[in-house]
């Protein structure tokens, strides 16, 4: 994990999220994300977090074996962090940095498949669930 | 911007330009080039190799053919390389990285329409970015009585995979046999249908493969001839029965006879299905890693494989197979198939329910079914921050060339330092072998001995008379190479066709080491 994020902190990953993200990882906060860019990408088009979480991630997160993200999160976090939708310690900068520059053996996903909206969408999504 | 990956010929005046003309087409959403935000979910995550081998100048996400054509005309005036990818998750392969830095990315993701599904004669007509998930949940809503064959990955594009001979474990696994009817567009904008979607009056595009004249579907596969951007994918009905079974074999030297018994049963069609057999780490890995066995550097040694398959209940080897079709005839068939199977001493049998716990038994049912999933990426969980290449030879299907191929890979790998991790098929009348190159791809280190142990592997299967039939980035040419007959007359043809199709070489320069004439050596 160290390793991992020396990596991407050398590729210059986090210039812009740096602060925020080491600050969410060691805290593990919980405040709320920037609600303004979301309430904006969903006026313009209705966005479904939970059908792209559905679309996009159940397929590796879901509960149970024979999900490879889900086993990877269990191994390095432990079983109660185990489960994307479970997790009370998500901040919504962190979803959206995982999702575009991927961590571990989790690919990035493109502009082109998940657009900056519904990546908004996503991560407020996720960074709520547990909490709605 | 000034370590900005640029196409090789142009300045950045050029490119600038460039990309102002791409974005008038394109608007701003869909033309990407910033490096951090955007560009870096086009690495090859999984490659030996650095990332800046590989990083795209920009990727653009077009959404019609017109897109297309008038993509071409800027990448024609500038000579901008574009890579072209479907979902872009051909990850062992490369994923979504262009075989050089500096490409522009022709990312067909965005082309996703389910065209048409034919209930009666069983056939999709799909665009590049529709994927095994896409189109299955679009049948099971549906309720469609036809199956779906998915790769291993499930998010992997139904086109894209054909296109690179990928293949499945239905009856419908070999992607490319099962292609009927493909749209192109080639270098200079213009669009073909190939084989009878070309008749003026067809109504057979997707159900009769030639038509009048020579068969080119083929050229477009594994290629950088032309743009796919659309094809017909015939679909299995579903068959009024389906009964997976697992035989486990408890030693190494049994691939010998697993191969010898399975082979006419395929070749017979019998076993109806890619006929797979899998050895113990790929299967261990949906359960334990590497850590719980073992601490030391280097492969696991055999006790600790020993206890693994004793804690697992599974085999050094473990055969998937599948029996489809009305139950009486599934009955006989099994009749056949356990008579053989039993010949080959510590054979045990597993079917439907057997083995509810167990992940890998699941994810093989359903593969076998046809349901995708993304169960097999546990694979990476075998060592912390695992990542793989795969080495591909094919060979005639006995239990001869399998046991070569078995442990010439082995050693090889262990010498290296890597776990054996691979599976062989029976595709139809030949062995399919995969070897995953599993390694931590944190450790620079690691990384670039797996890559010299995959160039080994190459010359070893060159010398034993094997080729590989797909190749990651970084080997294409190496592998090319060694398709050297007669001179190396084939690439010498692939060339005199990269050369009169796209002559400025706009189109995935390198892809499977056909290159450009600006590029040839
Ligand atoms: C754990 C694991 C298991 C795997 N199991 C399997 C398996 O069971 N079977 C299998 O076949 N593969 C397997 N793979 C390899 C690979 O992931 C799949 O083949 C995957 O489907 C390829 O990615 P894609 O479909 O997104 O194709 P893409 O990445 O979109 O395309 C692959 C390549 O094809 C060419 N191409 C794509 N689209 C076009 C087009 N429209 N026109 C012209 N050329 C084009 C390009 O060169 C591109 O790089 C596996 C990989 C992993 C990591």
């Amino acid at each position: 994990m160290a390793r991992e994020l020396a990596e991407m902190m050398k590729a210059g990953v986090f210039r812009a999220l740096l602060v925020t993200f080491i600050t969410c990882l060691l805290l593990s906060c919980s405040e709320k994300q920037s609600v303004d860019t979301v309430a904006v990408a969903k006026a313009e088009v209705p966005i479904d977090g939970a059908e792209l979480y559905k679309q996009y991630c159940i397929a590796c997160h879901a509960e149970g074996p024979g999900h490879p993200g889900t086993m990877r999160l269990g191994i390095r976090l432990g079983e109660d962090k185990a489960v994307l939708t479970k997790r009370t310690d998500l901040q919504a900068v962190y979803v959206k940095t995982i999702v575009r520059q991927g961590i571990l053996l989790m690919p990035p996903f493109r502009p082109s498949e998940i657009s900056d909206a519904e990546l908004e969408a996503l991560a407020e999504y996720l960074s709520t669930i547990t909490k709605t | 911007m000034s370590d900005k990956a640029l196409p090789e010929s142009l300045t950045l005046e050029q490119f600038e330009s460039a990309v102002a003309e791409l974005r008038e087409i394109l608007g701003q959403d869909r033309v990407y080039t910033d490096d951090i935000n955007e560009l870096r979910a086009y690495r090859d995550v999984y490659a030996t190799t650095k990332d800046e081998l590989h990083m795209p100048s920009a990727a653009i996400a077009p959404e019609s053919v017109e897109e297309i054509q008038k993509i071409l005309a800027v990448a024609r005036k500038y000579v901008v390389p574009l890579w072209t990818i479907s979902t872009g998750k051909n990850f062992a392969y490369g994923g979504p990285a262009p075989r050089k830095a500096g490409y522009v990315v022709l990312d067909l993701k965005r082309m996703n329409r389910i065209i048409e599904v034919n209930e009666k004669y069983g056939y999709a007509v799909v665009e590049p970015g529709v994927s095994y998930f896409d189109l299955y949940n679009y049948l099971q809503a549906k309720k469609s009585k036809l199956w779906i064959d998915p790769a291993a990955p499930g998010w992997g594009s139904v086109l894209g995979n054909l296109t690179e001979h990928g293949a499945g474990y239905t009856p419908y696994g070999d992607h490319f046999l099962m292609n009927c009817g493909m749209q192109v567009v080639l270098a200079d904008g213009s669009v073909v249908e190939t084989g009878m979607g070309s008749a003026s009056t067809s109504n057979t595009a997707h159900l009769h493969k030639y038509g009048h004249g020579p068969a080119v579907e083929g050229l477009f596969t594994q290629s950088n001839f032309g743009i796919v951007t659309k094809i017909g994918i015939w679909l299995m009905p579903e068959p009024p029965g389906y009964r997976p079974y697992m035989v486990t074999f408890p030693k190494e030297e049994d691939l010998y006879q697993i191969t010898e018994v399975v082979a006419p049963l395929r070749l017979n069609m019998l076993i109806p299905n890619a006929a797979t057999t899998v050895g113990l780490i790929w299967d261990a890995c949906q359960r334990v890693t590497k850590k719980q066995y073992y601490l030391g550097k280097g492969p696991a040694p055999p006790s600790a494989l020993k206890k693994i398959a004793e804690d697992l209940n599974i085999g050094m080897w473990n055969f998937y197979g599948a029996l489809y079709g009305p139950p009486p005839l599934m009955d006989n068939n099994w009749k056949i198939l356990e008579e053989a199977f039993r010949s080959i001493p510590g054979a045990k049998f597993y079917f439907e329910g057997d083995r509810p716990d167990d992940p890998a038994w699941k994810y093989r049912a359903q593969l076998m079914q046809g349901i995708p999933n993304m169960a097999e990426f546990s694979i990476m969980n075998w060592v912390g921050s695992g990542a793989h290449i795969d080495f591909a030879p094919r060979s005639p299907a006995t239990g001869e060339d399998a046991m070569k191929q078995f442990t010439t890979i082995r050693d090889r790998a262990h010498e290296y330092g890597f776990d054996y991790i691979g599976e062989f098929l029976v595709g139809w009348r030949e062995l399919l072998d995969v070897f995953m190159l599993v390694f931590d791809r944190t450790d620079d280190e690691e990384r670039q001995r797996a890559h010299e142990c995959f160039g080994k592997l190459i010359e070893d299967h060159a010398k034993l008379g094997y080729g590989e039939y797909r190749a990651h980035l970084d080997f294409m040419d190496q592998i090319a190479a060694t398709y050297s007959w007669n001179d190396g007359a084939l690439w010498k043809m692939h060339h005199r066709i990269k050369d009169a199709l796209d002559p400025q070489g706009v189109l995935s320069p390198g892809k499977m080491g056909i290159w450009p004439e600006s590029l040839r050596k």
